[in-house]
This record gives structure tokens, C-alpha cells and sequence, in this order.
């Protein structure tokens, strides 16, 4: 029989027992050398981009302007740094022929992007690999593209997307345009007219005269469409304008004084908008197709500047009902909304992230305005500028960069378009011809 | 067996007796001081309640008592629990106070201040609140150790870089210039054009950025590499004894080695110095993993010491590049690969391991970015003791990016 209260073997038992635990610690060692890495560096990723190679002779001045726009899509993002060819060690003279990693690691340039263009009559082949220098690999398969002399920087800004989105694995904003309002004369007698422009500032084209001021024009999901706000009648109405035929027509709102701020749901099918009545304004939303029209929020309150979450259930907001200025949340079809914003100073124009997670906003603080982001909760607020006047932010298509508007002090003082990531870094300005408000960034174009 | 059933017998019914009698013999319990109450009625309680000064009145009992430190801005604590209104009041009330304040010949403290800032701070710090972004007011005190302001910079590291004091070319490291010299040497030299590390900054600088006075925040401790999706095979569990009906002391493991004796802990009450040894021999045979299952063998030689591994660590993560703002930033990834003996990852090799967070794309994304830290900072290879080659000819290294989030 096992007497068990016998000292020594409480005393072996108690050893089993600790020492069952062994195993793991004198195996930890075992095995491969384990190490964790927490801090590593921000940094712009070095790449190489020779001129693209021209296939026949037509395509010479093309091959390197296309080029050129490709490294200016990637190095203004802030994400990559381009090596200067100055610094090249190999050359590329043919685009099938094999890459000689050696010459780019040199330079350390982790990524290689080769390229050729070809010409024939107005038409326009674009092809282009990418390689990991370091991995000596190829990173996705060659493509190409096919367009017209007139589209060239499109295929330019397509090539780029596609650097872009095999190198971060999210989506690219290049091929995108702008619409924004073009803005000409001094601050006390401007003239403003509704413009577009790729999303680098070029190709700029004029959607109305300047008779009238427009303010605030949105694209619509699949970008063929602009609503904006016009004083064409006298008082703010808003516009629903092709931007193929440049046609518009005014929206019968119905009811109110004054409709502005629209936007479009993520279905295009919704237009959410602010209506002034009696000194009141609330925020509306109206079918496109049928023109019915259903109030969302009913406070004594300025309620205006909404903004669909991007899968439509919801809707981010302004409003002075808590005496200050500050943003909510209600569903798309109204209900009781939800502060989220509580920091010092007055909250306005949100603006949903494509993305979902976070929503941009302007901030004014202590005499200066502030772009700024948070998150849909209201937590993680975040301060990317500051400046006498930053206000309007728009995203980019894949939810990375923010476009606004910024105006300069006094009376000389004009108004330009800047973007910044939305980790606050990068931060330039994006080059129109004369001044600029009001941006809003288009999807990607198909 | 009959022996042990009768002790256990008699300890359960000691137990249970002294669970339903053991309160007979405890002590009496405490007198407890009892005061008699009276009952009031609602009219009663208004009535009361209307003869109690609002906050009104608490405010006329602040307002006299702070002129007395003309010197001193900052309140009083005890002034500050008198101004206090009741917690039932609204902070809408507060504003009577600040309309009675002018009677007063010092600078009246903004209401704020007085509800709701800690008595040791200083009255200007307003109160930092997590994940929301404040201006600290310009003559907030610096802390001693406070760093200076920080500079925006192309790149972020975790040490900072002066910018190179002439335009050279970017590369990882510092590289002086290596040139013939005029004399002719009798060993040739490798010509070697200069280079300088990329300016750098150690936080992400916005323009809304004011300078940095906030406190910032302490290291965290290391933590241990985290095991991620496919991990190396843990060592056999301490197999345990199964259950049996029969009262047997101590069953054979069910997996255990023919060739291992069974843990039999308590068969024979012989030799007390026995029953230790098996313990021991148990558990240490459990220990070097020699079940089916075990791991591979421990590599031989000495461990790397600390300072070794740190000189690898350092060595990678100064090329990995992370950019807080893509979904790969919330992807933690875990590469394997193995080196050579000169230090040079061996072709193939490096491969994923497992990955947490993010999607897919992210995924692949995070693993691209730890592939190029791996084989960018390899140069010439790895700088680790030849002598312990078998220590370091297999790694596997995670790459956890949590910490650069928050930059």
C-alpha cells in the first residue's frame, strides 16, 4: 500500500511536477535562432527607372515622356525615391533581355522598372515589367497597354498604378481626375467656374463659365457625373452636370429656401443634401430616378455637409446642436445620430474614408485650420496641417492621400489645392493654373 | 486500502462536522454601535433640501477666500473642493460663477480650471487625453530630458540621423571616401565612393506638429518572439497518468517509450531515494525530447550571447522599411531562411512562416518588406561568430510593426 503522506516521495512528486514544465524552457533554445524585429524605418523604397526603351522611332519622345510621368506618379506619393539616372551603373537597351541585378543592387534600388513603347499611326503600345533587385525575381508578369497618342498620360498614370499596387498590395489613385472649382480675380470680386484635371493637375478642362458661383462639386460613383451647388437662380440650388456633354439640370429639391451640399451614395442611385427652411437646416436625401425626397434629421439646429459611409448604411455629418460644431453619425435613413467628435474647437465638412475606417475633416482651433482625420468612432484624432485656411478634404480613390483647399492671408491672399497622406507626411501642393477650391477626387477610371 | 477509506472517512466527516458546528465554538461577534433614525416625510425632505444653498451660495463662500495669495493664480485645493458645485449640478451652472468673479481683485481662474484640473497640475496644461490630439500651450515647462524639436525628415528611424554635411549618395550606412593615394601603396586599395546614411528622424512630424513637449512614451520591454501560425513543433506534453478505475497509483503513459521505465511514483514505499530518482530521470527524459514527436536536436555549441543576437536585430530592422499608413502595417509576419557561414542568406531559403492580421494582400505586402530588410542588409553577409555557426544557421524572424503605428 502507498502511504502517501510519506515526506520524500511529496517531496519527488513535487519535482515531476515542477519540472514538468522543462520541456518548453530547455527546448526554447532548440530550433531555429528566433528573433523579433519592432522598429524599423520610414523610408521612401530607392527604385530605378530607365528610360522606357522605344521600340521603332516614332516612339522616342513618347518612350521618355511616359517614363517620366511614371516616376513622377511614384516619387509623389512620398512612398518611393527615385534613383537618379545619373547614378545608373547598368543600362537597359532592350526590353526582353535579361536584367542584371548586380548593376542595381549597387545602387541599391529595390525596385526596377523597365519599360518600351511603340507607335504606329495615333496608336500607342505601353509595355513595362517590375523586378525585385534584391530577391532577383520578377514581381507579377509584364504588361501592356494599348491607347492613343491623346491618352498617353493616361497610359502613363496605368502603368504607374500597377507599380503601385504590385509593390503595397492596395490600391493605386493615379489615374483619377479632379474636379474642383478654377478660381481668378481678386478676394473681393473672384470669379469661380467648375473645372477637372487629372489628379496631377494636368488636362485641366472647364465644365461652366464664371456668370455664376459654384461651390462644392462631387463626383459620382462611377465618375461620369458632377453635382454641385450654383447661384445660377439667385439663390443656392444644386446641379447634377454630365461631364461628357457638359449638360446639367437643376435638382427639384421641392421644398426650402436654399438646397446645397450634395453627394451622391455609394450607388449613385441617393443624393443626400442640406436644406435651408425658415431659417432651419436639415439634411435631406432624395432618389435621383423618382425625385421623391425624405428628410433625415429634424433639429432646430444647422444640420448640413453629410457624407455616405462607403457601403450606404450610414451617414457622417455636421452639426451646431450641442452648441459647437461638431460631426455625427446617423443612419442613411435618419434615426437618432451619435457625436464623435469632442476635441477643443469646431468640427466640419467630413468626409467618409473610401476605405471605411476613418473620416476626414476640417478643424478650427485656436485661430488656425486644421485638416484632420479620425477614426469613425471618434477615437485617434489626428492633425495633419495647420494653416490660416485649410478647409474642403476630399480622398483619394484608394484612401491613402487627401486633397483640400488652402487659402493664404490678407487681402492677395489666394486659394490652391494641396494633398497630404494620411499619415501627415508629403504634404505639396497640387499645380492648377490660377487659383483653386473646393477638390473632389473622382474613383479610379476603368 | 481498507486503512486509507477509514482516514479519509473520518477526515470528511471531521470536515463537514466542523463546516455545521464550527460556528458553536467561534467567538461571539462584535457589538455593533447602533443609532436610532427617524423618519422623515417628502415634504419634509423639499423642505430641508430648499433651505440648503445651491450652488449659488458655494460659489459666495469661494469667492471671498482666494484674494488672500494675491501672488498665487492657481487655486487652493481646499477653495477648489468649496467651488466645486454638486456632482447633481450641470456644467451648464458654472457660468454665474464666472460673472461673479470680476468682484474678485485677482484674475479670476477660467471654470474649467476649477472643476476640473487636478489640484497639482499647473493651471495652464490643460489635461491630456488619450488619442486626442492637443496643442500644449507654448510656455508649457520643457521636461529636463525633453528632446528637441523635432524636424521633419524623408526618413523615420528608430535613431535619428543628422542630415550629411555634403550631398552624397544615400546608402544604409556611413561609407568614407576610399581613394589612391598619391603615394604608391605596396597593398592596393578598393577605391570606395563616399556615401552617408539618409537624414532621419525618429517620429513622423506633421505640419500640425507642434514641437514635441508632451511627454513621451518609455521603451517597451522586449517581448518574446510570438509563435505565429506555423510554428516550430512544441516538445511532447509531460505525459499524464490516464484515468483509471481501479485504484492503480500511477498508470503508464500511453506514449511513452518501451524503453523508458513508467512513472510509477508511489508502487513501492521502499527506498525513499529511489522515488526521487525517478522523478528525476522522469522528467529530464521528458525534457530532451525523446518521444516520436520530440523537436529536432538543440543545436550544439554555446548559445549566441545577447549582444550577438542584438547585433542581427540591428542589422535587419534597419532595412525594414514600414509604411505606417498601409494595411501591411497591421500584418505581423514571421520569415525563415538560413545562412551560410559567411553570414549570406543561402538561395531559396527564406520563406513565410506565418503571418497575423491584415488580409492577403497585406499579407504579402509585409512579407515583400521583410524579404527585402533580410536580403538588402545582408551585403557581405551577417556579422555573427563562425564558431557558433550552429546556433544561427537557421533563423526565424518576426517582423512586428505594431510600435511603428503609432509614430
Amino acid at each position: 500500500m502507498t502511504r502517501l503522506t510519506r515526506p520524500s516521495t511529496i517531496f519527488a512528486a513535487l519535482i515531476a511536477l515542477t519540472t514538468a514544465c522543462l520541456p518548453g524552457v530547455l527546448t526554447a533554445q532548440s530550433g531555429p535562432l528566433r528573433i523579433e524585429i519592432t522598429e524599423g524605418v520610414i523610408e521612401p523604397l530607392p527604385y530605378a527607372i530607365p528610360a522606357f526603351v522605344p521600340e521603332n522611332p516614332a516612339a522616342g519622345q513618347l518612350a521618355s515622356q511616359l517614363s517620366r510621368v511614371v516616376a513622377d506618379d511614384l516619387t509623389g506619393t512620398g512612398l518611393f525615391r527615385e534613383i537618379p539616372t545619373s547614378a545608373h551603373i547598368g543600362s537597359i537597351t532592350s526590353f526582353s533581355s535579361p536584367v542584371q541585378y548586380a548593376d542595381w543592387k549597387a545602387i541599391n534600388a529595390e525596385a526596377l522598372i523597365t519599360g518600351a513603347v511603340a507607335v504606329n499611326g495615333d496608336q500607342v503600345t505601353v509595355k513595362f515589367r517590375l523586378y525585385d533587385v534584391f530577391s532577383g525575381q520578377e514581381l507579377g508578369s509584364g504588361l501592356q497597354f494599348n491607347g492613343t497618342q491623346n491618352g498617353w498620360r493616361r497610359m502613363a498614370h496605368k502603368v504607374a498604378d500597377a507599380v503601385y499596387t504590385r509593390i503595397t498590395s492596395e490600391d493605386a489613385y493615379f489615374d483619377s481626375r479632379v474636379v474642383f472649382v478654377a478660381e481668378n480675380g481678386p478676394k473681393d470680386e473672384r470669379r469661380k467656374r467648375l473645372a477637372i484635371m487629372d489628379y496631377d493637375g494636368a488636362n485641366v478642362q472647364y465644365l461652366t463659365d464664371s456668370s455664376s458661383i459654384v461651390l462644392a462639386p462631387r463626383f459620382s460613383p462611377s465618375g461620369d457625373r458632377v453635382l454641385y451647388t450654383s447661384y445660377e437662380s439667385g439663390v443656392p440650388r444644386i446641379y447634377l452636370l454630365d461631364v461628357a456633354s457638359v449638360g446639367r439640370r437643376v435638382l427639384n429639391t421641392g421644398v426650402g429656401d436654399m438646397s446645397f451640399s450634395p453627394r451622391f451614395s455609394p450607388d449613385g442611385q441617393t443624393v443626400v443634401y442640406s436644406v435651408t427652411q425658415g431659417g432651419n437646416t436639415d439634411i435631406y436625401r432624395m432618389n435621383i430616378s423618382s425625385g421623391q425626397s425624405t428628410r433625415l434629421t429634424s433639429a432646430p439646429s444647422i444640420e448640413t455637409a453629410p457624407s455616405f459611409s462607403p457601403d450606404g448604411s450610414r451617414i457622417v455629418f455636421e452639426s451646431d446642436r450641442s452648441g459647437g460644431q461638431q460631426l455625427y453619425i446617423m443612419s442613411a435613413n435618419g434615426g437618432e445620430p451619435e457625436r464623435i467628435s469632442f476635441g477643443e474647437g469646431r468640427y466640419g465638412t467630413p468626409v467618409w474614408s473610401p476605405r471605411g475606417d476613418m473620416v476626414a475633416f476640417t478643424k478650427q482651433s485656436k485661430g488656425r485650420f486644421h485638416i484632420g482625420v479620425m477614426r469613425t468612432d471618434g477615437s485617434g484624432e489626428r492633425l495633419l496641417t495647420a494653416s490660416f485656411l485649410d478647409e474642403g478634404p476630399t480622398w483619394s480613390p484608394n484612401g491613402r492621400v487627401i486633397m483640400f483647399a488652402r487659402e493664404t492671408q490678407g487681402a492677395s491672399g489666394a486659394s490652391a489645392l494641396y494633398s497630404v497622406d494620411v499619415t501627415g507626411r508629403n504634404l505639396k501642393r497640387v499645380p492648377t493654373e490660377g487659383g483653386a477650391s473646393d477638390p473632389a477626387w473622382s474613383p479610379l477610371q476603368r | 486500502m481498507q486503512a486509507g477509506t477509514v482516514i479519509s472517512g473520518a477526515g470528511h466527516i471531521g470536515l463537514i462536522g466542523w463546516l455545521l458546528f464550527g460556528n458553536l465554538l467561534s467567538p461571539p461577534p462584535t457589538e455593533v454601535d447602533v443609532q436610532p433614525v427617524s423618519i422623515i416625510s417628502e415634504a419634509e425632505f423639499a423642505q430641508l433640501q430648499a433651505s440648503v444653498q445651491a450652488p449659488g451660495a458655494a460659489t459666495d463662500v469661494a469667492v471671498p477666500e482666494t484674494p488672500d495669495d494675491v501672488s498665487d493664480p492657481a487655486p487652493n485645493p481646499p477653495a477648489e473642493t468649496e467651488v466645486t458645485p454638486p456632482p447633481a449640478a450641470e456644467p451648464a451652472p458654472e457660468a454665474p460663477a464666472a460673472e461673479e468673479a470680476p468682484q474678485v481683485p485677482v484674475p479670476t481662474p477660467p471654470v474649467a480650471d476649477v472643476t476640473d484640473t487636478p489640484p497639482e497640475q499647473p493651471e495652464a496644461v490643460p489635461t491630456p487625453q488619450e488619442d486626442v490630439a492637443t496643442l500644449v500651450p507654448e510656455d508649457a515647462p520643457l521636461r529636463p530630458e525633453a528632446p528637441p524639436t523635432p524636424r521633419q525628415a524623408p526618413r523615420i528611424a528608430p535613431e535619428p540621423v543628422a542630415p550629411p554635411e555634403r550631398d552624397l549618395p544615400i546608402d544604409v550606412e556611413n561609407r568614407p571616401e576610399v581613394a589612391p593615394s598619391e603615394a604608391p601603396a605596396e597593398v592596393p586599395l578598393d577605391q570606395q565612393k563616399p556615401s552617408a546614411q539618409q537624414e532621419s528622424t525618429t517620429e513622423i512630424v506633421t505640419e500640425a506638429d507642434k514641437p514635441n513637449r508632451a511627454p513621451t512614451t518609455s521603451k517597451r520591454p522586449q517581448l518574446r518572439p510570438q509563435q505565429l501560425a506555423v510554428a516550430q513543433p512544441e516538445p511532447e506534453p509531460e505525459p499524464k497518468p490516464e484515468p483509471k478505475a481501479e485504484p492503480k497509483p500511477a498508470a503508464k503513459p500511453a506514449e511513452k517509450p518501451a524503453d523508458k521505465p513508467a512513472p510509477k511514483p508511489a508502487e513501492k514505499p521502499a527506498e525513499d531515494k529511489a522515488a526521487i530518482d525517478k522523478a528525476l530521470q522522469e522528467a529530464l527524459s521528458g525534457a530532451s525530447g525523446t518521444g516520436s514527436d520530440a523537436p529536432k536536436q538543440a543545436p550544439a555549441g554555446p548559445p549566441l550571447t545577447a549582444g550577438e543576437k542584438e547585433s542581427l536585430r540591428l542589422a535587419v530592422q534597419s532595412c525594414w522599411v514600414v509604411d505606417p499608413g498601409s494595411p501591411a502595417a497591421h500584418v505581423t509576419i514571421t520569415i525563415a531562411f538560413s545562412l551560410d557561414r559567411s553570414g549570406k542568406v543561402l538561395g531559396n531559403t527564406l520563406k513565410l512562416v506565418g503571418s497575423d492580421g491584415g488580409d492577403a494582400g497585406a499579407a504579402q505586402s509585409a512579407f515583400d518588406a521583410a524579404r527585402r530588410a533580410v536580403l538588402r542588409c545582408q551585403k557581405e553577409g551577417y556579422t555573427l561568430p563562425v564558431d557558433k555557426f550552429d546556433q544561427w544557421s537557421d533563423i526565424e524572424m518576426t517582423f512586428n510593426p505594431e510600435k511603428m503605428r503609432n509614430l
